[in-house]
């Protein structure tokens, strides 16, 4: 390869580095990652839990 | 027991869509079984016969198709799944967001990964208020059952309780509010907007003296009722209505003029003897009958000691009750007052019963009726009407006669007088008695507030999960009426008819995300705690009403109706407790249990406020009589004034019932769609129900379309011909046909609220003088009650009768408890049988599982289905795929009917899995995906299973059920697929999907839960530790699980008692499902009339 090409070719990649670093990826990782939408399960702290078959607390 | 014989050659004009010839063969009525299971089977259907003979149906037998398959190619799908892997790598790589894939960084104390929590909580479905305890693996509910600390259910639940899972999971739940500028359209709002703008319109609409109605559901919560009234201290012109189409109205008037007041006594069904339902479905779908039919069964086991009830059953429907029933007289539902007036005249004229007897006033009422007459004009067997009369007169004070909510005011009435003459009233509960938080709004009251809207004297409604403009009859010009109110806001979970008359839907929480306590009796409290936080972002009803109360938007906090909800019970019931602490102990105590008991007679409130409506006792609790001595009683006799001449022979009269769906709030619910209904065995519709007499007199065929004209209105529907509905009845299921609904319940069926009119016919349920005519055209109603019948002419050279269903009377077996196996004996039958089999019998040394059921407590009522659904993971299929015979349901109840179609009995009989020591699934499968444990469990390898469906052809119990598609990705635009319902399943259990055969596996889950906990206690597996999904949900415990080599257990006991019986066991397949005959408590004379 002639240096000059060298040059040419390594100048385009970096612009097209550059220029898709630009491009508005994130919207995709938004889309996957984004938890607007989906359902969060959280159980209720202030709800008291208890065995099957436990004795009553009267 | 009634001799009537009809001849069924006559030609009865009936044909089936599914029948190839369309006609049955009405001059060969099937002469080697006694019984049947429908129409097609009764008369011998040549496309029957061929099903029966042929493991498959057409539809379920054929391939499924390349045309139902996708569309999407193979190459198309690899080129997108490069595509979008591309995508994937180059937009997703972030990984610092997934972070929340990792569950528990903080674990809650109580949460065991893989162990499933408990939590007491009450229902809030219906106004029954049921104790459930809901279980819950990792923070996501699956599975509901009843709460054993509760007293009225008592660890049972109904079938919607059940089934309530997918309600709190269902994806069409509305997410966020929306606000309806003239109430149309739908624009996505704040909470803190939506909270503004209704708080100030109402403030606008109090300050200007126009009304603010508040509709709501029964209330039963005493904070929910204290926070109404500071609601109405916020905005004074504030009125509430609290409505249910299910309101018994007529009952409750009743006993007003009997007894002076509207709160009826509890019935202790276990004190009973005999019992008289009178178009009573006290066992299917009336009052709390979780409760009911727990106590009716506790005198229906022939190993308790206790003697058997008897019951009998005068109805123009066929009911879960009157199918049950020990005697079953068939009488048009209008003469039923005429039937009680002739009953009291025998007791009262003639027989000189009580102090009535002496009652001039009464007498002349009485005496022109004559039990006598009216059994031969109304084709009623005499020698039963002798059996009844004798049985209530020696039974008096221990035998109850029960009125349906259908019949009029004045039937009522009578059998109000009627229970008093016969001591009746002895088994109401004087001590513990239901509690009205708020009563019932009248229908004189809902009339003045639908004048009210009308006017303009309304200036805001405020919907409280309640779906008026769906249940008022249209007269009341509800819908009409609410255009012209400025401000409709509706609370509900999803749309509703309601919501789409209103400017503001505001979304609800389930009654899995919200806190509350109930009060139905004047004995305990029931709590409900949230076992989840909400899924959406919606809202706790009682939390928007607080809101609105302070009258600013900031006063909302996630936690404030929970505060509210405590410090009502600090001040009020548990005051005692003293310190902050000590209450904090108590009520963590009494969230523990779900349930506080509280003594009748303890006067302190739950709450601040004075409690409501507990009343003293009634009615008359002395014994009474024979000789008539007078009697202390509030009965007021003035108020019988009943005439029983309601009766018009030449119309048709229309009855208006409870079915599956309720009032129609369930029609979302695709599990509690899909369940047969117990006499019909119909799903996914309602019907008009007519008998056959009636299809034959207007030439009606099964499916016709007809229209049907009440007082209220009028309405198109397909009929359904059923055996032992009586001539001239009209039945149809109420719940059905919503046009705003989620798309499970959307469209389904047919709304027979337009037949109601507000002021009722002989009450809000009964038309008399009503029309039929046949409409054009046909729709296609499904029913299962031919489904997976047995292959009788394989096996009929070895035995005529198969004995599927073994009955005997209640007199045989005290006489001679052995006589099942006797009779066996005398018959020969396990001579001629000795076949043996190609197999050497296993020996299960350690546990092996069994299951009995008693079908003497088996009332056919489905909660055993709805229960192996949601323990199951079993999808939702459709309509038509339940007409192509592909239900996944593991369990079915199969409906028999002995007798002619004009007068049957029926018999109702579980069927599973058998689970047979030689299980002949397990010969043919060539993947050996079947096979057998050493504990006895019939067992399948998904994964292994190629979908042969050979198990399913050499199955003769027909229990197998093969995945023809993935039912959750085809059913209604896969919304089973969707994230929200995926949340639903039980991760104990694989989730199946297109091309494999499944079936019931004895819930081996909770089987290997013991395993496991044996393991840890170093101890042996014990049967009785384990109970089965369909055992737990069955009201009266007509299920039974456990070790057949446990000698010294329980289910040792019935699976080895004289009643017990295999079903096919001459084929020698050795089930493990054993089945208690049945005992008719028939007459003493009838003894010898068991058949089998």
């Amino acid at each position: 390869m002639k240096r000059k090409n060298f040059f040419l070719y390594s100048g385009m990649a970096a612009l097209g580095a550059i220029v898709l670093s630009k491009l508005p990826f994130s919207f995709l990782k938004q889309d996957a990652t984004a938890d607007s939408g989906r359902i969060r399960i959280q159980s209720n702290p202030y709800a008291v839990s208890r065995k099957q078959g436990a004795v009553k607390n009267g | 027991m009634d001799k009537k014989v009809i001849d069924i050659t006559d030609k009865i004009i009936i044909s089936d869509p599914q029948s190839e010839t369309g006609k049955l063969d009405f001059q060969n009525p099937k002469q080697d079984i006694n019984y049947w299971r429908s129409f097609r089977e009764l008369y011998n259907d040549p496309e029957f016969l061929r099903e029966k003979h042929n493991e498959f149906t057409k539809e379920a037998a054929s391939s499924p198709g390349v045309n139902s398959f996708s569309k999407f190619s193979r190459r198309k799908f690899l080129a997108l799944l490069s595509a979008s892997a591309a995508v994937a790598a180059t937009g997703c790589a972030n990984l610092k967001e997934k972070g929340e894939l990792i569950p528990y960084n903080r674990k809650p104390e109580e949460v065991t990964i893989g162990n499933p929590t408990y939590y007491a909580s009450t229902c809030t479905g219906c106004a029954s208020a049921c104790g459930i305890l809901i279980k819950t693996i990792e923070g996501r509910p699956i599975k509901v059952d009843g709460n054993p600390d509760h007293p009225v259910s008592k660890g049972k639940v109904c079938a919607a309780a059940q089934a309530s899972v997918m309600n709190l999971y269902d994806p069409e739940r509305l997410k966020n509010p929306v606000e309806r500028p003239n109430k149309s359209g739908s624009n996505a709002i704040t909470w803190g907007d939506a909270d503004e703008k209704i708080i100030s319109q109402l403030k606008s609409t109090a300050s200007s003296g126009k009304e603010i109605a508040v509709v709501t559901n029964t209330i039963t919560s005493p904070s929910f009722k204290k926070l109404l009234g500071e609601f109405k201290t916020a905005y004074p012109t504030s009125s509430f209505y609290s409505f249910e189409l299910f309101d018994d109205t007529s009952k409750v008037n009743a006993w007003e003029k009997c007894y002076g007041t509207r709160v009826v006594p509890n019935v202790q069904w276990d004190k009973a003897k005999v019992i008289l339902a009178l178009e009573s479905d006290f066992l299917g779908n009336e009052g709390n009958k979780v409760e009911t039919s727990r106590l009716y069964a506790q005198n229906r086991d022939a190993f308790n000691g206790k003697e058997f009830n008897r019951l009998y059953s005068v109805e123009g429907n066929a009911s879960v009750t009157g199918m049950n029933a020990d005697y079953r007289m068939i009488l048009r539902t209008d003469r039923i007052e005429e039937f009680v007036m002739c009953l009291l005249n025998e007791f009262v004229s003639k027989q000189k019963i009580s102090a009535y007897s002496t009652d001039t006033g009464i007498g002349s009422k009485l005496a022109s009726y004559n039990l006598e007459d009216f059994a031969s004009r109304n084709n009623i067997s005499k020698e039963v009407l002798e059996h009844l009369v004798s049985d209530l007169k020696k039974s008096q004070g221990a035998s109850f006669v029960s009125a349906g909510p259908v019949l009029s005011e004045s039937t009522h009435i009578a059998v109000n007088l009627l229970n008093e003459v016969l001591g009746n009233t002895k088994l109401y509960d004087i001590n513990v008695l239901p509690v009205s938080q708020m009563p019932l709004s009248t229908r004189t009251q809902l009339e003045n507030l639908s004048n009210g809207i009308k006017s303009g004297k309304v200036g805001a409604v405020i919907h409280i999960d309640s779906n008026p403009v769906y249940l008022l009859p249209d007269d009341y010009g509800y819908a009409e009426g609410l255009k012209n109110v400025p401000l409709v806001v509706t609370m509900t979970e999803g749309i509703t008819e309601t919501s789409e008359a209103s400017s503001y839907v505001l979304p609800i929480n389930s009654m899995f995300e919200s806190w509350g306590d109930h009060q139905t009796r004047n004995n305990f409290y029931s709590l409900q705690q949230p076992v989840i936080a909400p899924l959406y972002d919606t809202r706790q009803k009682e939390e928007i009403i607080l809101t609105w109360t302070k009258g600013n938007k900031d006063a909302f906090n996630r936690d404030v109706y929970h505060q509210y909800v405590m410090n009502n019970w600090k001040s009020g019931q548990l005051s005692k407790a003293g310190s902050d602490a000590q209450f904090m102990k108590e009520w963590y105590a009494a969230l523990n249990d779900g349930v506080i008991s509280v003594t009748p007679s303890n006067t302190t409130p739950a709450i601040d406020e004075a409690p409501v409506t507990t009343t003293t006792a009634p009615v008359s609790t002395t014994p009474v009589s024979t000789t008539g001595a007078s009697q202390a009683s509030g009965f007021k006799p003035e108020a019988f004034t009943s005439t029983g001449k309601s009766a018009s022979p030449g119309d048709y009269v229309v009855i208006l019932t409870h079915g599956a769906m309720g009032d129609g709030r369930f029609a979302n619910n695709g599990w509690l769609q899909e369940l047969p209904a117990p006499v019909t065995k119909v799903a996914w519709d309602n019907f008009a129900a007519i008998s056959v007499q009636t299809s034959k007199a207007l030439g009606l065929k099964q499916n016709d379309l007809v229209n049907i004209t009440t007082s209220g209105g009028k309405l198109e529907i397909p009929v359904y011909v059923q055996p032992g509905i009586a001539e001239g009845v009209i039945a149809i299921d109420l719940g059905y046909g919503r046009s705003a609904c989620g798309i499970v319940g959307k469209d389904v069926g047919f709304n027979a609220n337009k037949l109601m009119s507000k002021n009722g016919g002989l009450s809000p349920f009964l038309y008399a003088d009503s029309k039929i005519e046949k409409s054009a055209g046909t729709y296609l109603i499904v029913t299962t009650q031919d489904h997976y019948a047995f292959d009788e002419p394989l096996y009929k050279d070895i035995q005529y009768r198969r004995e599927i269903i073994q009955e005997g009377t209640y007199l045989q077996y005290r006489e001679n408890p052995n006589f099942l196996k006797d009779r066996h004996h005398k018959e020969g039958a396990e001579e001629e049988l000795q076949v043996g089999s190609i197999n050497a019998q296993y020996t299960h040394t350690g546990v092996k599982w069994g299951m009995v059921i008693d079908l003497n407590k088996c009332l056919g009522c489905n909660e055993c289905v709805a229960a192996c659904n949601v323990e199951n993971n079993i999808p939702v299929v459709g309509k038509d795929q339940v007409k192509a015979h592909r239900s996944m349901q593991w369990m079915r109840i199969d409906r028999y009917f002995s007798g002619t179609p004009e007068v049957p009995k029926a018999s109702f009989q579980p069927m599973l899995c058998q689970h047979c020591d030689f299980a002949p699934c397990e010969n043919v499968c060539p993947v050996a995906a079947t096979t057998h444990s050493a504990d006895g469990i019939n067992g399948m390898a998904y994964n292994r299973c190629v979908g042969t469906r050979y198990c399913s052809n050499n199955c003769p119990y027909k229990v197998r059920r093969f995945n023809y598609f993935n039912f959750r990705d085809r059913f209604r635009d896969s919304i089973q697929q969707q994230e929200s319902f995926t949340l639903m399943q039980n991760p104990e259990v694989t989730v199946r999907s297109r091309g494999v055969m499944e079936k019931c596996t004895f819930c081996l889950q909770r089987i290997m839960d013991e395993r496991q906990r044996a393991i840890e206690e170093n101890r042996p597996v014990k049967g009785s530790n384990v109970t089965t999904a369909c055992q737990d949900a069955c009201n009266t415990n007509a299920i039974s699980f456990g070790d057949q080599n446990d000698k010294s257990s329980e289910f040792y006991k019935l699976n080895n008692s004289n009643l017990a019986y295999g079903v096919l066991e001459e084929i020698k397949v050795k089930p493990n499902v054993t089945y208690l005959a049945k005992l008719r408590n028939v007459f003493e004379t009838e003894k010898e009339e068991a058949h089998h």
